[in-house]
């Protein structure tokens, strides 16, 4: 691999989509069924010491992403880089040294660590595969970084003796031990309460500053992820939809779901009235559903020109955000679809 | 003075374990009054959940109430039998919107043959009218009306939850008890079923108790309210003064750790520590290893609900309920004025 000065981990119109089960009629019949559109073209890029989010509701891809960003999925099309190397030419060599430092924060501390290692063991399995040695020390200093205090007390416990919030102290630990470059976090407080949840989140950010290491934090939850990223996509239906700093998305939200999402979030303040959503319906199924904006169907700004897949384009006035809407750019009779962020063009209406 | 809709006094539950005996719930009191939304909020384990199955007579079979008293419309019934439970209170007077609701419709039956089968156990509606008043329930629920034929998989996750509530409401009881009704909901979900729980509070012919550990939907959507940690009721008032007075330690700290999305640059309020198991008699405060301000006297004994500053309607179980909240703005006096303004 060659170093390379740009993003650290970097998607390029990357997709995924699976397979439905096909019955046998369907095999004799030689009938294809359509895929499920789980990720579709999605262009992101997280640079070293930041960190990013992706929300969106639960089936629009952000898991499904994430699997594909650590290898566990192989991308129908579209690249993955890895510091400008591309993951589909990785040699065994290549994919140990990215797994080293690509390490992933799971959902559930109660299911994601093996019940019958005591958290020593659980911490020394990385160390030792990766061949690194002053292994007590590492361990020791880790679980201080991660406030488990005195390590001591923990090192020899098993999962079933410790809280769910002492468990994804683990977790963190177990994917910090090997200093990696990027963290992926999946969900990583959702599972624990609120007083347990702050103090997680609390740790996180603090441990994105201090230690030289990016995160992808994936998340249905916008309030946990604003205090945590730097910046935000908002995923819909396998794509960014848009893309912003966290606080210019959160005052200021361009596209109509990103809207949609803000004001769906209670506002824990009986005297501040935010009004109900306005939204109706559901979320689709991602089969089969061919061109246009994926939102098109609840969204209050429909217009004709939406059965065309929207460009993701720079925001006017900011170039530091990115939508993928039909309101914020003028459309001269072109047709084509495309995911590229061509030269921006006036917004024609602003939204709100 | 008016009946209150539902009434716990003095209310204790405890669960026979192999360790000996549990408590869920330790000596808790609130009450809801006629068309109150009333919120019920803790942590996970806290006996919120347990409180509305002793309401309801479905505590499991190894928990019962081993103290205290539970009032509807001013009868006790927490001597209730099962049969007097389905005579005279479930879904007719007491409804349950449970967690999850997707698990608890029947999969095999259409949402309208459940309506009959309900209306046949609990009144003597007939089948037609039992459908029509599902219908109107339908529609305002928000789901097309022709769709009560449907079978629960022939609905999403939010429909579904949605159907529950039609059902919970068609027999037009007095009180709903939903618990964490949107838990398994999108965010965008959630809030259109909040939207329809809003517009059935407007008739003002139910009273709600929402049992949930997202002090915001409480906030938004209820009257009055209750912080509960580890079996004991922290503090009740209106959520007007819990928002702006919380006077126990647990309710400052909780409010302080809740992610506000208005303010993303605020620093989140930790807690420390876990909510202890509690075996045998609770004569302790819960909260004493986690609080900041223990004394000494908060391991001897467990306080009662007091009211604070003399108001009757904002009772908090605290030996320094006076003192405590002042202490804690003189703390963090220098927080608020560089930007934790709130």
């Amino acid at each position: 691999m060659t170093e390379n000065a740009g993003p650290v981990l970097e998607t390029q119109n990357l997709e995924k989509y699976f397979d439905q089960s096909t019955s046998i009629i369907d095999t004799l019949l030689r009938r294809e069924n359509e895929k499920v559109q789980a990720v579709d073209g999605v262009s992101i890029a997280l640079d070293s010491n930041e960190s990013q989010g992706v929300i969106g509701e639960s089936g629009c891809g952000k898991t499904t992403l994430l699997k594909t960003l650590m290898g566990l999925y192989q991308p129908t099309n579209g690249k993955i880089l890895f510091k400008g190397n591309d993951t589909a030419e990785f040699g065994r060599k290549d994919w140990k040294e990215f797994r080293r430092n690509v390490q992933i924060i799971f959902q559930d501390p109660f299911d994601s660590l093996d019940p019958k290692l005591t958290i020593r063991e659980t911490l020394e399995e990385p160390l030792k595969i990766h061949n690194i040695s002053n292994v007590d020390e590492r361990i020791v200093d880790i679980l201080e970084q991660v406030e488990l205090n005195p390590p001591e007390k923990y090192l020899d416990r098993f999962p079933r003796q410790m809280s769910g919030g002492e468990l994804q102290r683990v977790s963190i630990a177990r994917a910090l031990i090997l200093e990696p470059e990027v963290i992926l976090a999946d969900e990583p407080v959702s599972m624990l309460d609120v007083s347990t949840q702050a103090s997680i989140l609390n740790l996180l950010s603090e441990l994105v500053d201090e230690l030289d290491v990016s995160m992808f934090y994936i998340s249905h939850d916008l309030s946990t992820v604003s205090y945590v990223c730097d910046r935000i996509n908002v995923m819909y239906l396998g794509r960014i939809v848009e893309s912003a700093p966290t606080s210019e998305l959160l005052e200021d939200p361009q596209h109509p779901y990103s809207q949609a999402l803000i004001d769906a979030v209670p506002i824990p303040d009986p005297k501040y009235n935010r009004g109900y959503t306005t939204l109706e319906g559901d979320v689709q199924n991602p089969v089969g559903i061919g061109d246009g904006c994926r939102f098109r169907d609840r969204c209050p700004d429909r217009m004709d020109v939406c059965e065309q897949t929207p460009k993701f384009i720079d925001v006017e006035s900011d170039d530091d955000r990115k939508v993928a809407c039909h309101l914020y750019y003028d459309h001269p009779q072109h047709t084509e679809t495309a995911h590229t962020d061509e030269e921006q063009q006036e917004p024609e209406v602003s939204a709100q | 003075m008016t009946t209150p809709l539902l009434e716990a006094e003095n209310l204790t539950v405890q669960y026979e374990t192999a360790n000996g005996m549990l408590t869920a719930v330790s000596d808790a009191s609130f009450t809801i009054n006629t068309s109150e939304y009333f919120g019920l909020v803790g942590e996970s384990g806290c006996g919120k959940s347990t409180i509305t199955k002793a309401a309801l007579g479905g505590l499991d079979d190894n928990g019962r109430i081993t103290a205290g008293k539970i009032r509807y419309k001013g009868e006790e019934i927490q001597d209730y039998t099962e049969k007097e439970f389905n005579e005279k209170l479930r879904w007719k007077e007491i409804s349950w919107i449970p967690q999850g609701s997707m698990n608890s419709l029947d999969p095999l039956q259409r949402i309208s043959e459940q309506a009959a089968m309900i209306a046949r156990v609990h009144t003597d509606l007939s089948k037609d009218e039992a459908v029509e008043r599902l219908r109107e329930m339908f529609d305002i629920v928000g789901l097309p009306k022709e769709r009560v034929t449907d079978y629960p998989h022939q609905f999403s996750g939010g429909m579904q939850q949605r159907a529950v509530i039609a059902l919970a409401l068609f027999l037009r009881p007095s009180l709903l008890i939903a618990d964490e009704p949107t838990t398994a909901l999108d965010v965008i979900m959630q809030d259109q079923v909040f939207k329809y729980l809003n517009e059935i509070k407007q008739d003002g012919e139910i009273g709600m108790l929402l049992i949930t550990h997202d002090i915001s939907l409480v906030f938004e959507s209820c009257d009055r309210m209750s912080v509960m940690h580890a079996g004991q009721i922290s503090e009740t008032g209106t959520v007007e003064t819990i928002y702006e007075e919380p006077h126990h330690p647990y309710t400052i700290l909780l409010k302080e750790a809740f992610p506000d999305l208005r303010y993303p640059d605020r620093e989140l309020g930790i807690i420390e520590g876990n909510p202890p198991q509690n075996m045998g008699e609770v004569d302790y405060c819960t909260f004493v290893d986690r609080c900041p301000w223990a004394v000494p006297e908060c391991q001897e004994q467990a306080p009662s609900l007091e009211p604070v500053g003399g108001d009757e309607d904002h009772p908090v179980s605290c030996f320094r309920r006076e003192e405590v909240l002042e202490e804690y703005r003189a703390e963090n006096e220098t927080v608020a004025q560089t930007g934790g303004d709130q």
